[in-house]
C-alpha cells in the first residue's frame, strides 16, 4: 500500500499547503477555523460608510434591475405601476439586508458562520451548498 | 458566477470591437452552431476570465479602493447612456405611454408576483450581507449603503433601463433590454467614430461592474462557503480560484442563450432561499437576541452549544422544509406552464414573503417550545483558550483526559 516515505511526504505537503496564518495569530487552522472565519480583529475592520454606499451603488447598477422592466410588462403591469413595483422593491430589499446584515456588524461573524448557529455544525455546511 | 462571467466577456467583446473595428466585427464563427457560443464572444470570454484572475488576490479589507473605481465609471455609463438615448430618440417613446393589458384581480396577483420576484433576485445579495458587514469599521457604519443608497439605485436603474430601452426603440425599431446587446446592436447599425468612442466608455464601465459584480456577490461570498467546507486547506482566495475553475466548466453561455431554463433555475433559488433568510434573521433577532457563544461555533464535537443531533439542528431544518414544501407543488406547476390559478399557483406567487415569514416564525416558535441547551447567553471567542480547546478535540484525547483530571485534582485540594 502506501509506503512510509510516501506518507510523510504527503503529510509535508498537505502542511506546506495549508492557509496561510497571520504572525502572532491567535487562531489556528483547525477543521471548522481560519483566517477567513474568526470574528475580525479591529485592524481588518476597514469599510467606512461611503465603501458600503458604493458597494450598493454598484450592486444596484446590475442587469437584473436593469431588465426587470421587461419581466413587469410581460406581466401586463403598466409603466408608472412598474416603477411603482421597482421603488418597492428596492425599499423591501433595503430592509432585507439590514436585519440580515445586523450581526455581521455586531458581532463581526460571516454568513458562513452564522449558519453554523441555526443548522447545527455539520447541518450549516448542507444549508450553505445549496446556496 | 459563471453568468456574469459571461457578460463580462460580452463587456470584453464591445471595447474589442470598438478598438479593432471591423475585422473584429466580422470574424468568421469557426463553432457549429450547437456550440451556442461564437468564436468573438468565446475569445472575450477567456480575455474577461484573465483580467478577473488577479483580483481575488486583494483580501475583502482592501477591496474598497477598485470598488470606488467601479463606482464612478459604472454611474457614468448609465446615466449618459441615458442622455444620449433621451436625446438621439428626442424624448422617451413610445413605450412608457403603454398602459396596463391585465385588468382586476389578475394584475393585483401579477403585481404581487412581479415584486416578489424581483426581490428574490436581490436576495442572495441580501442573505449572504453578513459576509460584507463584518468589515464594517463602526456597528452603524453599513446603514447609510442599505437604508438610502440601495433602494435609491436599484429603482433608478430600473427607471433607466425602462427608458433607455423605450427610446433606443425609437431608433432601432425593437425592444433590446439588455443593456450589452444594446451596444452591440449599436456598432452593428454604426461604425461611426462617436459610436466606436462611445461604446469603447460604455463597454469599459460595464466591464468594470462585472468585474466588481463576479468579485462581490459570487467570489467573496461563495469562497467564504468554500473555506468552511475545509479551512484548513481553503480561504477565500482560494475558494474564489476554484469557483472561477468551475464557473468555466460548467459553459455559461448555454444558460444564457436558453433564457427559459435560466429564469427557472433562478426562480427555484429563491424558493430556497427565502426560508433561509427567515430562518437566518429570526435566529439572530428572535431566538437569541444577539447572544452567541462565539467560541463554540468553532468547535466540531458534543461540547459545542450548537452541535445539536449529530451536528444538525432539527429545528433550523423543520423550519426550512415547512417554509419551502408548500412551495413545490405551484412551481412545479409554473415550470410545466399548467398554472390556472389555483391555491397552490397562488402560493407560489408570494413566494418569497411566505416562505420568509414562515421559516422566521416556525424557527422561532420551535425555539421557544423545545428550547436548546444554552440556546441563550453569550461567551467570547477566546482566542488562547479556543486554540486549546481546538488541540484537544484534534484526537489528543490522552491530553484531554490529564487536562481534565489535572483540573479535578486542583479543584479538590482546598
Amino acid at each position: 500500500m502506501i509506503s512510509p516515505k510516501t506518507k510523510a511526504k504527503l503529510s509535508f505537503w498537505a502542511r506546506r499547503l495549508e492557509c496561510p496564518v497571520d504572525e502572532n495569530a491567535n487562531y489556528k487552522n483547525t477543521f471548522w477555523c481560519n483566517r477567513d472565519l474568526i470574528p475580525i480583529p479591529p485592524d481588518r475592520r476597514t469599510w467606512r460608510w461611503q465603501d458600503f454606499a458604493g458597494y450598493w451603488v454598484i450592486a444596484g447598477i446590475n442587469t437584473t434591475p436593469w431588465t426587470a422592466g421587461a419581466s413587469l410588462l410581460i406581466l401586463g403591469l403598466s409603466v408608472p405601476q412598474s416603477m411603482g413595483v421597482v421603488v418597492g422593491v428596492g425599499l423591501i430589499s433595503a430592509l432585507l439586508a439590514v436585519f440580515a446584515g445586523r450581526p455581521g456588524s455586531r458581532l463581526y461573524l460571516g454568513f458562513t458562520v452564522l449558519s453554523r448557529a441555526s443548522w447545527g455544525m455539520r447541518g450549516g455546511e448542507r444549508s450553505r451548498s445549496s446556496r | 458566477m459563471g453568468i456574469q462571467m459571461y457578460w463580462g466577456g460580452q463587456a470584453i467583446k464591445i471595447v474589442l470591437r470598438a478598438l479593432i473595428g471591423k475585422p473584429f466585427i466580422n470574424l468568421k464563427n469557426t463553432l457549429p452552431p450547437s456550440a451556442n457560443v461564437d468564436t468573438a464572444s468565446l475569445i472575450s470570454f477567456f480575455v474577461f476570465v484573465v483580467v478577473f484572475l488577479p483580483l481575488p488576490m486583494i483580501p475583502p479589507e482592501r477591496l474598497q479602493i477598485p470598488f470606488r473605481i467601479t463606482f464612478v465609471m459604472i454611474t457614468c455609463t448609465m446615466f449618459g447612456l441615458l442622455i444620449w438615448s433621451q436625446c438621439a430618440a428626442h424624448g422617451p417613446g413610445e413605450l412608457i405611454h403603454a398602459s396596463s393589458t391585465k385588468h382586476g384581480a389578475v394584475l393585483s396577483w401579477n403585481t404581487v408576483y412581479g415584486l416578489q420576484s424581483l426581490i428574490g433576485a436581490q436576495a442572495s445579495g441580501c442573505l449572504g450581507q453578513s459576509d460584507w458587514t463584518r468589515y464594517a469599521q463602526t456597528p452603524n457604519s453599513a446603514l447609510f449603503g442599505q437604508l438610502v443608497t440601495a433602494p435609491i439605485f436599484i429603482s433608478v436603474t430600473s427607471i433607466c433601463g425602462i427608458l433607455i430601452t423605450s427610446s433606443a426603440a425609437t431608433i432601432y425599431g425593437e425592444y433590446i433590454w439588455n443593456p450589452f446587446e444594446l451596444l452591440l446592436t449599436m456598432q452593428e447599425s454604426s461604425g461611426s467614430a462617436g459610436t466606436r468612442a462611445g461604446t469603447f466608455f460604455a463597454g469599459l464601465g460595464f466591464l468594470a461592474s462585472q468585474l466588481s459584480l463576479c468579485q462581490m456577490l459570487n467570489g467573496i461570498s461563495t469562497g467564504m462557503d468554500m473555506a468552511a467546507l475545509c479551512p484548513k486547506w481553503i480561504n477565500i482566495r482560494r475558494g474564489c480560484y476554484i469557483l472561477t475553475v468551475i464557473a468555466i466548466a460548467i459553459c455559461p453561455w448555454n444558460y444564457v442563450t436558453s433564457p427559459g431554463t435560466f429564469i427557472t433555475v433562478l426562480s427555484s433559488w429563491s424558493v430556497f432561499l427565502s426560508p433561509m433568510t427567515g430562518i437566518i434573521i429570526s435566529d439572530y433577532f428572535l431566538v437569541r437576541h444577539g447572544q452567541y457563544h462565539i467560541g463554540d461555533l468553532y468547535l466540531g464535537n458534543k461540547s459545542s452549544a450548537y452541535w445539536y443531533v449529530w451536528g444538525f439542528n432539527p429545528r433550523g431544518f423543520t423550519a426550512w422544509i415547512l417554509g419551502m414544501v408548500p412551495l413545490l407543488p405551484g412551481f412545479a406547476r409554473a415550470v410545466k406552464h399548467t398554472a390556472n390559478g389555483n391555491g397552490w399557483d397562488h402560493i407560489y406567487e408570494i413566494s418569497y414573503f411566505y416562505g420568509f415569514f414562515v421559516a422566521l416564525v416556525v424557527h422561532a416558535v420551535l425555539h421557544t417550545v423545545f428550547p436548546a441547551k444554552q440556546q441563550r447567553g453569550s461567551s467570547p471567542f477566546v482566542l488562547s483558550m479556543h486554540a486549546e480547546t481546538l488541540e484537544r478535540v484534534e484526537g489528543e484525547e490522552r491530553r484531554k483526559q490529564e487536562y481534565t483530571s489535572s483540573k479535578e485534582t486542583e479543584a479538590a485540594k482546598p
